[in-house]
């Protein structure tokens, strides 16, 4: 028998359309000490499992309708409650939760907490309480434990809350820790600092884990088995090796595509001849902190050019500026120095002209098709809206023109009389599409395009846009935190930090051999499938340092694993290694008699 | 801290100028012969023109203004039309025993509609959450001056437990003396050591008291539950209980906290309630406070003494908003 | 019916089987449910239905006055021998009517400034917000009977001063709508793609923001009736010989507690009526809130 065994498991949902099965799991065994994944996208029941564990699932609407949850020999699901919270909660299985902001309590500050949760699970109390929650944030690596403790959730940053929440589960002694998505919402960067902060306690302290995640590369990297979890079933499960490199089902095999880098990306498109310049952009926004006007750099003096056909693939931690960035070529924001032309005219200029041409000729699709289309339009009113704006067509001949554009995505055309919520998030999608190329646009932006529908869409997604590209021979701009995404569809990369672009060329030189330290510490902060293990992962230390006030010289010396003290300094020009891809970095600098760290 | 109060009071301020102000030109802008009234039914046109000028109505509207906030900067709300003695003084003869009424159903707001707030949430969708439910829904939907009626129907008519109305007995009242220190009778009896007085003003007090508490009972005990229910639905509650963490402690410790704010707005709201509801049913109990004095202006259409009352009714709300506001700000999210 | 119209009402009798549904769940508000509508089919066949329709007005029969509750009287009679039952149910006419008439007003007045203070933003924001304040830092019921003791004792005054003291609660959320809705992505969208501002906000945000204010308003109409009665029964609404309900028990005072039916049966109409819409408001409420729907 195994440590952990859930046997026959089956939950079910009630709701308005029905009851509905969210669990129906046959067999998972866990052996103590190892670690254990569970992938699976966001509705498949993940988060309905790690709650049924700990019997803190809402019934109703939920309900457990049969099965067993060994551990230790032992059922608990047939525990009560308060037998639940007396002798497992946190005695024998604590929980880390995905969303640290959401998860700990705002009014209490972190010290409150940890000295509830000790003293309920170790029976200490006053110093002895204290003492080992300063041994327990020493495990974590939190710096400055002592201010730490007297902070409230709101006052710490992203990576730090996850480390508390760390704290947290630690704290109660478990020997089973369920991580439910741990790095969620967290950068990359960040995200593999937590793994590897993870596995590390894993070994040193022999707990087991069940790890959760809806991204195979994580779990691969961290996990000794995987199960797939679908539709509230384990579909496929096995040796992590085995699961990554000869997966059984299709729908493993595109979990594992969809994490995949593509090292040699989408064929070079020829490319035309130059349809987009962007000159020295700034956008700051002014922001009011203790009275005093700062201003937030999110762009800061950004440059380049795209020739027509290109996919450009803008990529950077969250808070770099790539939305901003974006939208200010897009007219959405006043600019607040700099130039953009578009087809060589000067898109910021007054004249309306221009202006109306450059919206006509430039259209976006969001991340989130949910969000982006009006719920009480029907699809041909949103998708003639574009039609409106710049061509007065009527009556049929508009409808016909709909009609077309649906098609064109592959929707019918009878979904023009649809609502938007009668669809699926990749056929929202769709539609969001339709109408962006309504217009006959030149440049569509996408904006995280795939990054909030299922891993399935997601791939008819990508291979629909590659092929509007080239029936229309559109040009792009891709922004997007996941790699693999933008290394299946960008032909040219631009890694932003702070606001500026610290490389830029094109994609399959960039993915293949990095130059900047920044793009290589973002790369080799995802795991990647031909090594497993965590080792391969390299980690940034220390948050991104706000916008209002960047570090001086180099905005990356701060986490740069081969700064110096020039680096302080001297604030880096973009230096071309060839005629289409340069780094800003001063170690890449001709003068290198000053560079005081003698690499290079 | 000291900031963020000042700019509380300072908005509470600009609230309280914008009530003057609305009351003001209403009572202007509202045809009506307040001169008339003033100089009594029976007044020559020459005693009339007196009393226009004696008013001060006959300047610019801009002027009139300007003194009104003038006299109420001295705390002059000028004298009323229908007794012609001053505003003031009688809203102060009349405040302390309408207060004694919202105290109680501030009591009972807290001691009663919180803890069944606190227990419908806890006991959510079973039997003992709807009963609770449909009773502060009720009591929110009773119109409190039948309320009073009914009781005074059931508990003096019929079972003749409890005095019809007054503050205290006739034979009290001559027997012992009364006195007035805050000038709410219980609080003074308590102070002074008046103690058989002091149970015969308890005995009147119950009836008006309970019909006022119903309003502040339902209205906190629903928006409590509701305010509650929401809190334990966040994901830090269910992160708290899997740790081991009690339910109990998790309940009272941490729940109760986080709905602190919204419980305390909707004492403070409930409170305003209470005052509203003392208009309504102080005639019916006989209970000398600013309920009578308001019904009695109402129906004589005395502006003054209306516009008094619509001022020191909105500084009680302002007041109340206040304390709301400041326990509101002990949430340290709230960045001061 | 032809394709367009079935298209457009599909989602809404979705909608509608949903509400149903969580209502179903739900004993006390599907209740308050069944007793609006037999309220409402009540108000609107009580002239045909009452057994003495011209009690409704000031007819006198002085040799029936004070009739305790029988057979021929189910209420009993008043001073001025008048059915009480008649009356009653004719009160409910007048009752759901003017919170109708009350709520409709204030909707006209709060619903464009909200909208106005919402998109535009900035200074006239601020000025609609400021005003807005002082009007909420009022109970409604306190500044209803200010305002119509000063505009003077009549049923229509009443209607006016509750819609008066009840606009900035639609302002305020309107305008709460209209910023969250600047913030979604198809607002955002409808820019990049060159639609003219005035019909953005027509066309987008308008239509987004009536359905959470009907709710609202339809949640309100309890307070409002309530209201009403306190003003009447404060002799500031409807007045004699309207059977509106709180000035039945208002003139019954006089008599009370001798003819007690007199009083209590007005009373226990109002607290039916109010009790339903306030059952009916919580229910919806916690229907749509996303915070107990979730999980």
């Amino acid at each position: 028998m195994s440590y952990f065994e859930v046997n026959g498991l089956q939950v079910r949902h009630k709701t308005a359309e029905g009851i509905k099965e969210v669990l129906n799991i046959d067999h998972i065994a866990i052996e103590k000490g190892t670690t254990y994944g569970i992938v699976g996208e966001s509705g498949q029941g993940k988060t309905v499992l790690a709650l049924t564990i700990l019997k803190l699932l809402q019934c109703p609407p939920g309900e457990i309708t049969k099965g067993s949850i060994l551990l230790d020999g032992e059922d608990i699901l047939t525990y009560s409650q308060r037998r639940m919270q007396a002798s497992v909660r946190g005695k024998k299985i604590a929980m880390i939760f995905q969303d640290p902001m959401s998860c700990l309590n705002p009014v209490f500050t972190v010290g409150q907490m940890l000295d509830d949760v000790i003293r309920t699970n170790r029976g200490l109390t006053g110093k002895e309480a204290l003492a080992y929650a300063y041994k327990v944030l020493d495990l974590v690596k939190l710096v400055d434990a002592e201010s730490t403790l007297k902070k409230y959730p709101h006052q710490l940053s992203g990576g730090q809350r996850q480390r508390i929440i760390i704290a947290l589960a630690l704290c109660c002694g478990a020997g089973f820790l369920i991580a439910d998505e741990p790095t969620r919402n967290l950068d990359v960067t960040i995200q593999a600092s937590i793994l590897k902060l993870l596995k590390e306690l894993q070994e040193t302290l022999g707990i087991t884990v069940l790890f959760i995640a809806n991204n195979m590369s994580l779990v691969s990297a961290f996990c000794d088995r995987i199960g797939i979890l679908h539709e509230g079933r384990i579909i496929e499960e096995g040796e992590t090796e085995r699961i990554i490199h000869a997966p059984d089902q299709a729908y493993t095999r595109m979990l594992v595509e969809a994490a995949r880098l593509h090292t040699a990306p989408a064929a070079e498109a020829e490319t035309g001849e130059e349809l987009l310049r962007v000159e020295h952009l700034k956008k700051y926004f002014d922001v009011k902190k203790k009275n005093k006007k700062l201003s937030l750099k999110a762009v800061d003096g950004v440059s380049f050019t795209l020739n027509k056909g290109e996919v450009l693939g803008i990529v950077g931690e969250s808070g770099c500026g790539k939305s901003t960035l974006v939208n200010t070529i897009l007219n959405l924001y006043d600019p607040t120095a700099g130039k953009v032309y578009f087809d060589g005219k000067d898109v910021f200029s007054d004249e309306r002209k221009n202006r109306n041409a450059f919206k006509k000729n430039v259209q976006i699709v969001f991340q989130d098709p949910y969000w982006s289309l009006n719920p009480r339009w029907l699809v041909k009113e949103i998708v003639a809206e574009p039609l409106d704006a710049y061509e007065k067509l009527r009556g049929q001949e508009r409808l016909a023109r709909v009609g077309q554009l649906l098609e064109m995505v592959g929707l019918s055309r009878d979904d023009a009389y649809k609502y938007p919520h009668e669809f699926s998030g990749g056929e929202r999608q769709r539609i969001a599409i339709a109408r962006s190329l309504a217009s006959n646009p030149k440049l569509v932006v996408l904006d995280e395009p795939t990054s909030s529908i299922d891993v399935f869409s997601q791939a008819q997604i990508l291979e629909l846009l590659r092929e509007l590209k080239e029936k229309f021979q559109l040009t792009n701009i891709l922004i997007s935190h996941d790699l693999g995404v933008v290394s299946q569809m960008a032909n040219k990369i631009a890694v932003m930090y702070l606001g500026k672009i610290a490389e830029f060329g094109p994609a399959a030189e960039v993915f293949r051999n990095p130059q900047h330290p920044y793009t290589k510490a973002l790369f080799n902060a995802i795991p990647k499938f031909e090594k497993l293990g965590m080792d391969q992962l390299t980690t940034l230390e220390g948050a991104i340092p706000s916008p209002i006030n960047p570090p001086s010289g180099c905005a990356f010396h701060t986490r740069c694993a081969e700064a110096c003290e020039a680096c302080k300094s001297w604030t880096p020009e973009p230096v071309y290694l060839n005629e289409a891809h340069y780094v800003s970095c001063i170690h890449f600098t001709e003068r290198q008699g000053e560079n005081t760290c003698g690499k290079r | 801290m000291g900031k963020y109060i000042i700019k509380r009071l300072l908005n509470g301020l600009i609230v309280l100028l914008g009530v003057v102000t609305i009351t003001f030109f209403i009572t202007r802008v509202v045809p009506s012969d307040v001169a008339g009234k003033w100089a009594g039914e029976r007044a020559t046109e020459e005693q009339r023109q007196q009393a226009i000028a004696e008013l001060g109505l006959d300047k610019p509207l801009a002027t009139q203004y300007v003194n009104y906030l003038k006299d109420l900067l001295s705390g002059d709300l000028g004298r009323s039309l229908r007794t012609k003695e001053l505003i003031t003084k009688e809203l102060a003869s009349y405040f302390p025993a309408t207060m004694e009424l919202v105290l109680v159903g501030f009591l009972f707001a807290l001691f009663v509609g919180i803890p069944m707030g606190i227990y419908s949430a806890k006991k959510n969708g079973k039997m003992l959450d709807h009963a609770t439910r449909f009773f502060s829904i009720g009591a929110v939907s009773l119109p409190t001056f039948w309320v009073a009626m009914v009781f005074q129907l059931v508990f003096y008519r019929i079972l003749n437990w409890l005095p019809l109305g007054g503050r205290m007995s006739i034979n009290a009242s001559l027997l012992y003396e009364i006195p007035n220190v805050t000038g709410m009778l219980i609080i003074d009896c308590i102070l002074t050591g008046s103690w058989e007085l002091l149970g015969d003003a308890f005995v009147h007090i119950i009836m008006p008291g309970f019909t006022i508490a119903l309003y502040p009972i339902g209205l906190v005990a629903r928006m409590t539950r509701s305010a509650l229910l929401e809190i334990l639905n966040e994901d830090y509650i269910t992160a708290s209980k899997s740790y081991g963490i009690r339910e109990g402690k998790v309940l009272w410790r941490y729940a109760l906290k986080n709905s602190l704010g919204a419980t305390a707005t909707v004492v403070a709201l409930s409170m305003g309630y209470s005052l509203t509801n003392t208009f309504l049913t102080e005639t019916i109990f006989s209970w000398p406070g600013l309920g009578s004095y308001v019904s009695k202006s109402v129906t004589t259409l005395d502006y003054p003494a209306i516009m008094g009352i619509a001022i020191i009714s909105a500084i009680f709300y302002v007041i109340l908003n206040l304390i709301a506001d400041i326990i509101i700000a002990l949430d340290p999210r709230i960045r001061l | 019916m032809n394709q367009k119209m079935k298209d457009i009402l599909r989602p809404k009798l979705k909608e509608l089987r949903d509400m149903i549904f969580m209502l179903r769940r739900n004993a006390l508000t599907m209740a308050a449910v069944i007793a609006l509508i037999l309220i409402l089919i009540l108000a609107l066949l009580a002239p045909a239905i009452v057994p003495y329709p011209q009690d409704i007005a000031d007819k006198t029969n002085l040799s029936e006055k004070f009739q305790a509750p029988s057979s021929a009287h189910l209420f009993g009679t008043d001073e001025l021998g008048r059915d009480v039952f008649s009356r009653v149910l004719y009160g409910t006419r007048i009752s759901l009517s003017t919170a109708v008439l009350a709520v409709a007003l204030s909707l006209i007045i709060g619903v464009p400034l909200g909208a106005v203070a919402g998109t535009f933003g900035g200074a006239v924001d601020e000025i609609i917000m400021r005003i807005t304040d002082i009007f909420l830092s009022f109970p409604p019921m306190l500044l209803a009977i200010l305002l119509v003791s000063m505009l003077g004792p009549s049923l229509n005054n009443a209607i006016l001063a509750i819609a008066l003291a009840w606009w900035p609660w639609y302002t305020r959320i309107v305008r709460g709508q209209a910023i969250s809705l600047k913030e979604r992505k198809f607002i955002q969208a409808a820019e990049t793609i060159g639609t003219p501002k005035w019909k953005i906000v027509a066309k987008h945000i308008i239509p987004n923001t009536i359905s959470p204010v009907v709710v609202q308003a339809s949640m309100d109409m309890g307070g409002v009736i309530l209201t009403i009665a306190s003003l009447s029964y404060l002799g500031l609404g409807a007045q004699a010989p309207s059977p509106e309900w709180g000035l039945m028990i208002s003139t019954s005072r006089n008599y009370f507690p001798d003819i007690w039916w007199y009083s209590v049966f007005p009373g226990i109409a109002i607290f039916i009526t109010v009790l339903a819409f306030n059952l009916l408001g919580d229910g919806v409420r916690e229907i749509l809130d996303p915070k107990t729907r979730k999980k």
